[in-house]
């Protein structure tokens, strides 16, 4: 246990910055999730709609018009889309040792010979360091698809009341024509909605914040 | 460039221009805060902001902040800004801290072509700063430019000084010696995200 912790502090993607993250009210002895905002050419004000469960453990983003596309029908801009969705992960004071993972489900069309990426960044906001997972799929497919990523989250707080940074995940799709001809077909990568959870295994607290 | 910026900042701080607010008295630390965002970049509806509890940094998103050049591209399009109006707000007394700026987006540049990451920084009314990153093709792939420099303050109003800090950020691309009757070259910026970090503050005496 003690080395599972250590690796996930030292090769983290998610390992919240010193000072912790954050609340307004005094936080429970777990870690709770709210959705800030959703913006992104793939998912423009109005496209996205946002479901956040009332523990605040979990939420799902549906999207109306995140897809992206090449050949027939696509504008040369048209190969890649994002969507960023901003986080206020609210973290105890304490230590804390829990699971975050994240679901992407959609349908992809590709041709014989294109490609489509699912590719998730993570950052903290005000913070350089960019992580990020991605899964790629093979034309010829026509079907749904799903990917997950999973991490480990540590996070130890000092001071309840102290630097407070919000989680950023970036989601974007890329298809690439390859070996198929854009100029006779039309591959494309769609997203449905984006799950997030966060769970919430272990919990150490020193004191209350004030 | 790091220490023009500083420097600029340094000399602003030197300007008096008291607009305390005695409303909300500020904290012991520097925080920031979006008062508006807008540009060709990012008209009304498409930017999104996520501040920060603390009001020590934000983020902010676009869905259709996008400069190109080549097939579907409109003369103008290769030309983009948007600009973030903010709040800076400084404590009483002497303030030494760090301000950094993370731009992250996708680029798709063609060989041959370039695409350039600019931004200007000053403070309402006086002259600005700038930091440019330049990226070339062939590459299509995320591009992720920071700007950071030290914010140095000495502020003798006892409530404290809020500053307007104006952050113009821009897309360029170029064809070079690309062929844009061919091809389609962009730069998209996904994020921009701004922290203040005040890592020392000596107060003459608290703000009542």
């Amino acid at each position: 246990m003690p080395s599972a912790i250590t690796a996930a502090l030292l090769s983290l993607a998610i390992t919240f910055p010193p000072g912790g993250a954050p609340n307004t009210v005094p936080p429970p002895d777990h870690i709770t999730i709210d959705v800030v905002t959703v913006n992104g050419s793939g998912c423009p004000a109005g496209t996205a709609a946002v479901a956040v469960s009332p523990d605040n453990k979990a939420f799902t983003v549906t999207y109306s018009d995140f897809l992206a596309q090449v050949g027939i029908g696509a504008l040369p801009t048209d190969f890649r889309k994002n969507c960023q969705l901003n986080l206020r992960v609210n973290v105890p004071q304490g230590f804390t040792y829990g699971i975050a993972q994240a679901d992407y489900r959609g349908f992809a069309h590709l041709e014989r010979g294109a490609s489509g990426t699912e590719r998730a960044n993570y950052y903290f906001q005000g913070m350089s360091p960019t992580a990020y997972k991605s899964h790629t799929y093979n034309g010829p497919f026509s079907d749904d698809w799903q990917a997950t990523d999973t991490t480990e989250v540590a996070a130890i707080v000092y001071s309840p009341c102290g630097e407070r940074r919000n989680f950023n995940i970036n989601t974007e799709l890329r298809v690439a024509a390859g070996t198929s001809d854009p100029t006779k077909t039309t591959s494309f990568m769609a997203m449905d909605s984006t799950d997030g959870t966060i769970e919430t295994t272990y919990h150490f607290a020193w004191k209350q914040c004030p | 460039m790091l220490t023009a910026m500083a420097a600029a900042v340094l000399a602003l701080s030197t300007v008096a221009g008291p607009t305390a607010d005695a409303d909300s008295p500020p904290d012991d630390r520097i925080t920031v805060t979006v008062v508006t965002v807008n540009g060709s970049g990012c008209p009304a509806g498409t930017a999104a902001v996520a501040p920060a509890a603390d009001n020590t940094a934000f983020t902010v998103t676009y869905s259709d902040f996008l400069a190109q050049i080549g097939v579907g591209a409109g003369p103008t399009d290769f030309r983009k800004n948007c600009q973030l109006s903010l709040r800076v707000n400084y404590p009483q007394g002497f303030t030494y801290g760090i301000a950094q700026a993370d731009y992250r987006g996708f680029a798709h540049l063609a060989a041959g072509a370039k695409g350039t990451e600019k931004a200007s920084y000053y403070f309402s009314g006086s002259p600005s700063t700038g930091a440019s990153h330049p990226f070339s093709g062939p590459l299509s792939d995320y591009w992720q430019a920071t700007d950071r420099t030290d914010v140095a303050s000495i502020v003798f109003a006892p409530c404290g000084e809020q500053r307007i800090l104006n952050l113009n950020t821009e897309l360029r691309v170029s064809a070079g010696t690309s062929d844009i009757s061919k091809t389609t070259s962009f730069m998209a910026m996904d994020s921009t995200d701004g922290s203040v970090k005040t890592t020392f503050h000596f107060a003459w005496k608290h703000c009542p």
